[in-house]
């Protein structure tokens, strides 16, 4: 019987005491889903900075190894928090970032506009785990126009959707992610996927039209 | 379909993203992994680098600390001094301290011309008098202590209570006329212990700063005085013949010593006791510096010399008396110079200022002294050459001077002793009814003029442009008066 992995934090604290293992095994662990929310949250236009983005993330984990303590959050948590703060900066430097509050104010009290309920019912039933033939293929064409919804959305409702429903983050370890109020975090993610919901059912409609 | 269905279909289609298989590119993987092994690998050691580190914010904090304004005065100020001390601290320190008696008693074994020569001179009013005068006649068994060995060391020892006990301590030494006859060994013993005891206190207080002059006047001083305070001089000035000797009961009564021939030779024991009891001086004195306790002990032989002198002119005239001063009143002279040279070696104090002046004064003092008997000397001349004199009679003519005038004059001078003051010569007084005049000559010599009017006796000329006056008790005048009557005019 094998032992179980250890968790996060165990390994982070073996890191911190010395165990280069430990780090290793939490770089595998969560390097493909940090790489990935890293990218898909600074679009295909900043898509060059990733790998920096990713590093400087990692690194400021090493740095940080004897500072670091739980307190309440995971390491998951606080390594998506780094990798959210570089990611902020760097839009703060290329001009792309829109004020979430800004944004915020001025939808709120409006209900996210919803598209026809009629569109969702030609989309096909979620995939098993390995889809085959056309729904492989679907579902393909589905992701590369969700990651294009995704572009359009304010990087604060797309790394709300990116850490809940990529990441499986729950809402508040979104909320303590992002260093914000749990319900500010469910608006983002509510307003998140109203916009990808028109915008996914837009494009799929007239697929199986 | 609800939103739960939806979201399902878009998580879906997330997971089916084209960069849903997306990985970090192995380059970076290793830069991250290489640098968290380093990182690592110095985790280790990370406690030993924080050594260095709390040292110099150890260090940081203390030169903060030390750089607050009362903390730097105070550390400002310990720095001086230990400055000034590391500069003192290859200077003889035992210049400043109390000489040991063993030191003055090896000092006091090597024979001085002088010292030796001068066994008797300080017969000093003692402090510890009331030890040589509280004995019983003739009760010592062993050597009795000569009065003046007690008068010399109370000489010097110049502490207040000292000095204001001496004239009383005399006086009632001269009331009892009782002989200083103390057991010579009970008194050795008292002196003894009183010397180990200042001795004690001089130690303890030799500790206390004591102001000193700069190193180059102290080693000028030293070069010019062989480290001997004054008042350790005036101890070897008072060397005294050896214990043994017979002591005279005047002496022994306080009285002065001036007339008793100074013959015999000073013993080194008994001169190095003297000195140890000379060194014994009290605390509150050695903590003086040097010139000031020179001049107190000038001050002092002086004042003791003018009372000397006047009981000295009452006692009768020696067999050959001499108008010149004793060879005890010289060598004290003499002393009394060289303390005067001690006393201006440490001229460097404001108070050394007024040292001539007091100096000129107590010369002045010692020379009144020296002649406040102005007949002695014609006395002495007379009896010597009796031919040379002759005297005016009434009527101006030079007569022979009969043995009447005399004994006249030497009771006069006996009569007057004590009494006589030397006045400024404003002019020829008048004579009253009733003045006795006594016009004496002789060859060579200014004529001197003895007058009795009332109770005053005058004399002028002993030397030129001198007179000197004299109260007498109104019996005595009037009895003198009276029988100079008697006498041819």
């Amino acid at each position: 019987m094998a032992t179980p992995d250890p968790s996060d934090d165990a390994l982070m604290k073996a890191y911190a005491a010395g165990d280069a293992a430990a780090f290793e095994q939490l770089y595998r662990r969560h390097q493909a889903a940090l790489y990935r929310f890293v990218r898909r949250l600074l679009g295909n236009a900043l898509s060059a900075q990733t790998d920096e983005v990713f590093q400087d993330t990692w690194l400021r984990v090493v740095h940080a190894r004897q500072r670091w303590q739980p307190q309440g959050a995971t390491f998951r948590t606080w390594l998506f928090t780094l990798a959210h703060h570089r990611v902020i900066d760097l839009l703060r430097r290329s001009g792309r970032e829109i004020s979430s509050d800004a944004l915020e104010a001025a939808s709120e009290g409006d209900e996210p506009w919803q598209p026809e309920a009629a569109a969702w019912q030609h989309w096909p039933a979620p995939a098993g785990a390995a889809p085959q033939g056309d729904e492989l293929a679907f579902w393909r064409r589905a992701g590369e126009k969700l990651l294009d919804c995704l572009e359009q959305l304010p990087p604060p409702q797309r790394s709300a959707f990116l850490l809940h429903h990529d990441d499986g983050l729950t809402l508040d370890e979104v909320a303590h992610a992002l260093e914000v109020g749990f319900e500010t975090a469910k608006t983002r993610l509510r307003y998140a996927m109203s916009k990808l919901r028109t915008c996914m059912g837009a494009y799929l409609e007239p697929v199986h039209r | 379909m609800n939103d739960a269905e939806r979201d399902a279909w878009l998580r879906e289609a997330l997971r089916h993203a084209p960069d849903s298989g997306a990985l970090p590119p192995q380059d970076v993987s290793e830069a991250i992994l290489a640098q968290a092994r380093a990182a690592a690998r110095n985790a280790q050691p990370l406690p030993a680098k924080a050594a260095p580190g709390a040292t110099k914010n150890l260090l940081l904090a203390f030169w903060d600390w030390l750089a607050r304004p009362p903390i730097a005065a105070g550390f400002a100020s310990v720095m001086a001094a230990t400055l000034v001390g590391v500069m003192w601290w290859d200077r003889p320190l035992d210049e400043t301290l109390p000489r040991r008696p063993e030191v003055v008693s090896e000092r006091a074994m090597a024979p001085a011309p002088s010292e030796a020569a001068a066994p008797a001179q300080g017969a000093m009013a003692p402090a510890n008098n009331e030890e040589s005068t509280s004995g019983t006649v003739g009760a010592a068994p062993g050597p009795p202590m000569r009065p003046d060995v007690g008068n010399a060391t109370g000489a010097l020892a110049d502490s207040a209570p000292a000095r204001r006990q001496a004239p009383s301590s005399r006086s009632a030494g001269a009331r009892d006329g009782k002989l200083a006859t103390a057991p010579a060994g009970e008194e050795r013993k008292r002196a003894d212990a009183g010397a180990k005891e200042n001795v004690e206190r001089a130690d303890r207080t030799a500790a206390a700063p004591t102001p000193f002059p700069s190193s180059e006047d102290r080693r000028a001083g030293l070069a010019r005085q062989p480290s001997v305070p004054a008042a350790k001089k005036d101890a070897a000035g008072l060397a005294t013949p050896p214990s043994d000797a017979p002591v005279p009961a005047d002496a022994a009564a306080g009285k002065p010593v001036a007339a008793e021939p100074a013959t015999a030779p000073a013993t080194p024991p008994a001169t190095a006791k003297l000195r140890s009891q000379a060194e014994m001086v009290p605390a509150p004195t050695r903590r003086r510096s040097d010139d000031e306790q020179a001049r107190a002990s000038a001050s002092n032989k002086v004042e003791m010399d003018v009372a000397k002198s006047a009981p000295a002119a009452v006692a009768p005239p020696p067999a050959a008396p001499t108008p010149a001063p004793s060879p005890e009143l010289a060598l004290r002279r003499g002393a009394f110079g060289e303390r005067e040279k001690q006393a201006s070696a440490f001229g460097a104090s404001p108070a050394a200022s007024a040292a001539p002046a007091r100096s000129e004064l107590a010369a002045a003092q010692r020379e009144g002294a020296v002649r406040a008997a102005p007949l002695t000397g014609v006395l002495g001349d007379i009896a010597t050459a009796p031919a040379r004199w002759s005297r005016w009679d009434a009527s101006g003519n030079a007569v022979a001077l009969d043995a009447g005038w005399r004994d006249w004059l030497t009771e006069l001078d006996a009569a007057a002793a004590g009494r006589w003051r030397q006045v400024r010569t404003v002019g020829a007084d008048s004579e009253r009814d009733g003045t006795a005049t006594l016009r004496l000559v002789a060859a060579g010599r200014p004529p001197v003029v003895v007058r009795i009017d009332a109770t005053t006796v005058r004399i002028d000329g002993p030397a030129t442009g001198e007179r000197w006056q004299a109260t007498l008790p109104p019996p005595v005048a009037e009895r003198l008066r009276a029988s100079a009557g008697r006498l041819p005019p």
